[in-house]
């Protein structure tokens, strides 16, 4: 066989080639949904919004407490483009500002739940039918049997009803998704023969873990990380919504929701904004999700 | 007590395996894989293991390369049983017995490109990991570097058990155990691969421990073979004898069914 001499540099110059040629593709199977390029779209006009409020929405200083009464109750109209609150404050404003928190809370309970759910569903799936699966699936089993949203409003309501407590809550009722679906992947992935082979050369446990097992899990973990965020603003909404997460002024998605109801039916664009903003969030992630989904599956 | 020329023993090992029947009355059932086999391996011979589907030998193959321990019985490598020493021993062990698995596609993780599966082989070995290392691997194995950039799906099936044996070798290992290594490929194929072990047998002084249940891979490579059935060893000896000269009537229908397969009957 030929054995052509070629410099390091030309190798590791292929080498980024060859990755930015797996992304392409991977690019390739993501885009042939128009959905999930709408939901990427949706998802990424939010973040900006979100992450530069300060300076896109016509009224900043109306995002928490703020009262002007003779701007009260006013109809969407060019000024105002969602209208404005009983206070006077511009919904538009308050919305954007409320994806804020809605991103913010969904970036800190995925990060506080999926390391942990994965690492240990890893362990208990590698070590299936030892003691210490046993005690890690019978404690996830214990949070899975409790009704989540029920679990999440009693510690919600026991400690103080902030949106930090509220992330706290959903983290520790959601954590044993992650467990599961790692749990039964591992254990069908540990008797693949490469991971047999790793173990031939004397690879340490743990690099067997995150170098072999891993990486062949990433697309159902990624798929179900951004299905959940979906889940993760409905909860987060709905304990809003009964007044045990954030509190007004604040500018949450779900607390706005549950203040302007009261103004319904006379007032609906007060609801209408935040209302549209959860749906649209939901919505992006979901086709995110079933586009990253199929981009793995195309493998 | 160990003479010191065997570089493996096989201690009288035994390998149960429990399943559990039934849903409503579970009932245990005991398998035997693996039932009461010794034997000796020399350094540098090539013992073959012949024996249907099932007669335990993939089981034994994985209880010497030490991914299961046995029920009962030890197997000791130069002197030391695989299943008690700890660190420096241990990976020393590590090191210098390695396996090449039956499906080529299955022992190379998916996810990871050529380059990377034998870095972490060479890593784990406490090894150089640069490009000429990597390189004269596979010029060894008669492979194009190019392959290295390549993930498992991309190759074909003689290039991923090339690829299998490059990884076995890579640590210099004194015992290579070969777990049906031509059996997932083509006839054409096989030759090569067989070929190419034969090579770097002579050309490394390698101990292989080849298990097939094709009597014709063994006779190539091998001059003692041992034949199992269900767990237990049937016969040993000579390859030539146990071709012609077969005792027991399994080795027999062993032999003839193979030959019969290749379209001819000797004598």
């Amino acid at each position: 066989m030929k054995y052509q001499e070629v410099s390091y540099e030309q190798i590791s110059r292929k080498q980024k080639e060859l990755i930015r040629e797996s992304l392409k593709r991977w690019w390739f199977r993501y885009s042939k949904s128009k959905l999930s390029i709408l939901g990427l779209g949706i998802f990424l006009v939010i973040a900006v919004l979100a992450l530069f409020a300060d300076y896109v929405t016509p009224y900043p200083s109306n995002a928490g407490l703020y009262i002007n009464f003779k701007q009260s109750y006013l109809p969407p109209s060019t000024e105002h483009l969602l209208g404005t609150d009983m206070y006077g404050r511009d919904v538009f404003t308050r919305t954007i500002f409320g994806f804020r928190y809605a991103l913010m809370m969904v970036g800190v309970v995925l990060g506080l739940v999926v390391p942990p759910g994965v690492v240990l569903g890893l362990i208990a799936g590698y070590y299936r039918g030892t003691w210490i699966d046993t005690i890690i699936t019978r404690v996830s089993e214990v949070f899975i049997a409790l009704p989540p949203l029920v679990l999440a409003l009693s510690i919600a309501s026991v400690l103080e009803p902030n949106i930090f407590n509220a992330m706290m809550a959903i983290s520790l009722m959601w954590w044993p998704w992650y467990v599961r679906l790692v749990y039964s992947m591992t254990s069908s992935l540990r008797n693949e023969q490469y991971v047999y082979a790793a173990k031939a050369i004397g690879m340490p446990t743990y690099k067997i873990l995150f170098k072999e097992l891993l990486p062949n899990m990433l697309g159902p973990i990624l798929t179900k990380v951004t299905l959940d965020a979906g889940w993760i603003i409905i909860i987060g909404a709905a304990i809003s919504f009964v007044g045990l997460g954030a509190q007004p002024p604040t500018p949450d998605l779900g607390t706005m929701v549950s203040e302007y109801s009261r103004y319904l039916p006379d007032y609906w664009w007060m609801t209408f904004g935040p209302a549209i903003g959860i749906t649209l969030l939901i919505l992006s992630f979901n086709l995110i999700g079933d586009g990253i989904r199929d981009a793995f599956a195309g493998e | 007590m160990i003479k010191s020329k065997s570089l493996l023993k096989v201690q009288n090992v035994t390998i149960l395996f429990r399943k559990n029947i039934g849903v409503l009355k579970k009932e245990d059932m005991i398998i035997r894989a693996v039932d009461g086999i010794s034997f000796d391996v020399e350094e540098g011979e090539i013992l073959g293991i012949a024996g249907e589907s099932g007669s335990g030998k993939s089981t034994l193959a994985k209880s010497i390369a030490g991914l299961l321990k046995p029920t009962s019985g030890i197997i000791l490598f130069e002197g030391e049983n695989i299943y008690e020493i700890k660190g420096e021993k241990y990976r020393y062990f590590r090191k210098n017995v390695q396996m090449v698995f039956q499906n080529p596609f299955g022992s190379l993780n998916p996810s990871m490109k050529i380059r990377d599966t034998l870095k972490d082989v060479l890593k784990a070995a406490k090894k150089e990991t640069n490009e000429d290392v990597l390189r004269s691997l596979m010029e060894f194995v008669n492979l194009n570097y190019e392959i290295l950039d390549k993930y498992p799906s991309e190759l074909s099936g003689g290039q991923a058990q090339r690829v299998a044996i490059a990884r076995a070798i890579a640590t210099q290992p004194k015992l290579l155990i070969l777990d049906e290594p031509t059996s997932a490929l083509d006839v054409s194929v096989q030759a090569q691969i067989l070929t190419l072990l034969k090579k770097i047998q002579t050309e490394k002084g390698l101990t292989y421990i080849l298990i097939s249940h094709d009597i014709g891979v063994i006779r190539y490579l091998c001059k003692r073979v041992i034949v199992m059935k269900a767990g237990k060893i049937v016969e040993q000896g000579d390859i030539e004898d146990i071709i012609y000269r077969p005792k027991e009537e399994y080795t027999k229908r062993l032999v003839e069914s193979l030959l019969r397969l290749y379209g001819y009957i000797e004598n």
